[in-house]
């Protein structure tokens, strides 16, 4: 059953639908394949038992049958949710997230809680107390984080789809590295009900697969309306992305390129070279290419420092050992049972963001940091708006540099700037999604196009049509 | 002088309710410092900013409310993920020391 590991969801859906294979088929193939390699990968916390995951509603439903699998730091009904932490040892998730239980009412099935940094926090996922996801391209690698595990599922793959989450780049930086389709929709797009806060200004969900086709699918099937989440859109789901997928891109489409992301400090000279064959084929397509510069997007990585920590530091007060996961029973009184099961159950990375956090937003620092980051955000969104009036889409890359080596990354500071190129999507709440566009040191990069609020229709269009006119989807990692 | 010293790192901690120790507290302040540099560049470039820049006007202009109708958990559920209770109550250690 091998052979079904790389089909994608289309393809799957119409073997299904002629009946040379079952659903029950398709999910021990994907479930037997994870079994097989992820001993290797570590790419998920927990395999759901094949007795315990069947579809839900009509067999017509556009992903009936089809398996994924979900970040866990997205809750799903009566399954454990850990955010790659422990101090939610024991949590058992008592209801589904929007974006879950609207993948279920549309026949998709979850086969399992994928690996992630701990609390999304970090970009090679080797924060997470169940250790570090490896890149099924070359297992030395990083995965890239901080949803690593979600990534490396879909390339290895294990499954077709796979839910992530984004505060700064989450979605877009591991499936770069991974050498698979990342997005992630405009603010409020897609509900947040279930999904545990981190940077609640910034946190989208996000979808992974290997083809924009498939992505276009589960993104629409979980878009709209949500009167759980308070800031989501007022319109109402499911999104129509497909139909638009025509293989051509919209005449005339204006692409600007990010000159001075292209020209970053750090970029490494083959991925120009990647970028710029990249940008030959989006002309063929009939792409006008233009320049554009964003300097505001060079302080994006500080002012998503701020916030981001900032926001955390409120968000992770929650986890007390009061009322779920883990607690110190060893305290004697309550305070000293609040600091040591908050000291023992996260790990230094998460107390580093807290630390932060609280100290740009106290009495005597929140001026000069957090309330200008603020500022610098606005700035951001008004620059991108701005130039968004005079071209359609913008392009730029996802990474300096393929996949690191896992450990390679010691310095903390080096890590946290992973996020210059994917972060101002975040900041901007502008949709962005990433494909693949070659190879570098054998390993997979990728290029991202960027769109005004609630324009994935159109950036899916070109990705297609770009992924259609090229071969990098169709490579894949041997394990 | 640095943005963030040890003390400062301790007295953080203890505001965000985590316990740490000075050698912990060291290498924290060593690690957050950078960070602090890094973004302190933010206040001057907020300063040029035009005072006309609105908020964002076209998302989350307006919260998108619910209905004020209680959502139905089965209570159990919900107590039995407590590291303590006793009934329907999350136990915690004791506030006040007996004989006080």
């Amino acid at each position: 059953m091998d052979s079904l590991a790389f089909a994608s969801i289309k393809e799957l859906r119409e073997k299904l639908q002629k009946k040379e294979l079952s659903t029950a088929e398709l999910i021990d193939a994907s479930l037997e394949r994870i079994k097989k390699y992820d001993g290797r990968l570590n790419a998920f916390i927990e395999r759901f038992d094949a007795a315990t995951v069947a579809p839900q509603g009509s067999p017509d439903a556009p992903l009936y049958g089809i398996p994924g699998a979900v970040k866990d730091v997205i809750c799903q009904k009566g399954r454990a949710a850990t955010c790659g932490s422990k101090i939610l040892a024991g949590y058992v998730a008592p209801y589904d997230a929007t974006g879950v239980a609207r993948l279920n009412n549309v026949g998709a099935v979850s086969i399992g809680r994928t690996n992630c940094d701990e609390f999304a926090m970090g970009a090679s996922n080797e924060t997470s107390a169940y250790g570090p996801v490896h890149n099924p391209w070359d297992l030395t690698r990083s995965s890239g984080g901080s949803g690593g595990g979600s990534a490396a599922a879909v390339a290895a793959g294990f499954v077709p789809w796979a839910l992530g989450t984004e505060t700064g780049g989450s979605v877009r930086q591991p499936a770069t590295f991974c050498g698979i389709v990342g997005s992630k929709p405009t603010y409020g797009l897609i509900s947040r009900y279930g999904l545990i806060a981190y940077g609640s200004s910034l946190d989208a969900i996000g979808v992974n697969t290997r083809t924009v086709y498939d992505n276009a699918l589960v993104l629409g099937a979980m878009a709209g309306l949500d009167k759980n989440d308070s800031t989501s859109t007022r319109q109402a789901g499911p999104f129509d992305y497909v139909s638009a997928l025509t293989g051509k891109i919209k005449p005339g489409l204006k692409i600007g390129v990010i000159t001075n992301a292209i020209s970053a400090k750090g970029m490494h000279p083959d991925m120009v070279t990647a970028l710029e064959s990249a940008l030959e084929v989006l002309k063929k397509l009939g792409a006008q290419v233009s320049e554009v510069a964003l300097p505001m997007m060079d302080h994006g990585a500080a002012v998503y420092f701020m916030l981001s920590r900032a926001e955390a530091a409120s968000n992770l007060s929650r986890f007390d050992g009061v009322r779920y996961g883990y607690r110190d029973h060893e305290a004697s009184s309550l305070r000293e049972m609040y600091e040591s099961t908050r000291a023992e159950g996260f790990g230094h990375e998460v107390k580093r963001r807290i630390l932060i956090g609280n100290y740009v937003l106290s009495a005597g620092h929140a001026a000069q940091y957090y309330e200008s980051a603020c500022t610098v955000r606005r700035m951001m969104r008004a620059e991108f708006l701005e130039t968004l009036k005079k071209v359609d889409l913008l392009f730029a890359p996802v990474s300096a540099a393929p996949a690191f080596k896992i450990g390679e990354l010691a310095d903390p500071l080096q890590m946290d700037l992973q996020d210059y190129f994917t972060c101002p999507a975040n900041l901007t709440k502008l949709p962005a999604v990433s494909v693949p566009c070659g190879f570098v040191e054998n390993m997979p990069v990728a290029f991202q196009l960027i769109g005004p609020d609630f324009s994935e229709k159109e950036i899916f269009q070109t990705l297609h049509a770009y992924e259609q006119a090229t071969e990098w989807h169709t490579k894949h990692p041997q394990l | 002088m640095p943005h963030i010293t040890e003390k400062e790192v301790l007295h953080l901690a203890n505001l965000a309710r985590l316990k740490i120790d000075g050698a912990e507290a060291a290498i924290l302040a060593k690690e957050i410092e950078p960070v602090l540099v890094y973004a302190s560049i933010l206040k001057e470039i907020a300063q040029t900013s035009s005072s006309t820049l609105k908020d964002d006007e076209a998302l989350c202009r307006e919260n998108v409310m619910r209905e004020d109708e209680v959502v139905a958990f089965d209570a159990e559920e919900i107590l039995k993920l407590a590291p303590q209770r006793e009934d329907k109550y999350f136990v915690v250690p004791r506030i006040i020391k007996r004989g006080e």
